[in-house]
């Protein structure tokens, strides 16, 4: 795969905006359409959310993007020095219950899951390793 | 994002929410629902047609506002919600937890005691 961008950066929510514009702009030259690009800078939006309100220890964990794609496929990789969390052990929030049961948060992983056509998160050398794939429009 | 409040007759109130509601945006929507509440509360629709994104952050928003209108006794319809927004709405479950509307006119009628 060829890469298209590549962010570090501390994990502070201030910074959040330049990780979605870096991935969201791979995205769109590595040929996704439009509603998919929203779904990438989703994905991107709650990941990296998530690493900088509970990764981080004395201080901010440290975050490194980076975009690649080929010709079937948009894959973004978000790995953090924080710790440990495996998003997608994580259960799925109960989407039926009624209002006065909603809790307010736990969307974010969700809808990363829902957002993502594929996600695999491995830690390796004291890293947090999430990789998110988009499926490119067929040629044919 | 732009929030633009409009004032209906029985004291409907539609707030437009245009661009993105996201981590960086919502304590905006947030501030202003909280307004509309602070000032008595009674119908709220939320016109979403101008928001081409919404995460988490956004969702729990609209949570906030209709778990405070419940308690509230008020209500509170969304309209308008399209393409990648309606899609995340429909996901979470949303759709089922809110009053839809496809118009400002179909939520105010939805609104409006039979």
């Amino acid at each position: 795969m060829r890469r298209l961008a590549r962010l570090n950066a501390p994990a502070v929510l201030a910074r959040l905006p330049d990780f979605v514009a870096a991935a969201s702009e791979s995205a769109r030259a590595g040929g996704l359409g439009p509603r998919k690009v929203g779904s990438v800078e989703l994905a991107v939006e709650e990941a990296v959310t998530n690493i900088c309100k509970y990764a981080g220890q004395d201080q901010p964990a440290d975050i490194a993007l980076a975009c690649f794609a080929d010709d079937a496929l948009f894959a973004v990789e978000i790995s953090d020095d924080g710790k440990p969390f495996d998003m997608t052990a994580q259960p799925d929030p109960d989407v039926t219950a009624g209002l006065e049961q909603r809790p307010l948060g736990g969307l974010g992983v969700f809808l990363i899951k829902k957002a993502a056509d594929a996600v695999r998160y491995e830690r390796r050398d004291g890293r947090n390793r999430l990789r998110l794939e988009f499926r490119l429009p067929s040629r044919r | 994002m732009e929030l633009t409040k409009t004032g209906l007759p029985d004291g409907v109130v539609t707030l437009a929410l245009k661009g993105r509601l996201d981590a960086g945006t919502s304590a905006q929507a947030e501030a202003a629902i909280q307004d509309f509440l602070g000032a008595g509360g009674g119908k709220l629709i939320l016109d979403l047609a101008g928001l081409d994104y919404i995460s988490s952050a956004g969702l729990r928003v609209l949570l906030v506002a209709n778990k405070a209108m419940r308690r509230k006794a008020g209500a509170l319809a969304l309209c308008g919600a399209q393409g990648n927004v309606r899609e995340v709405l429909e996901v979470s479950g949303f759709t089922t937890l809110f009053l839809m509307a496809d118009t400002p006119e179909q939520a105010l009628a939805a609104l409006r005691p039979a």
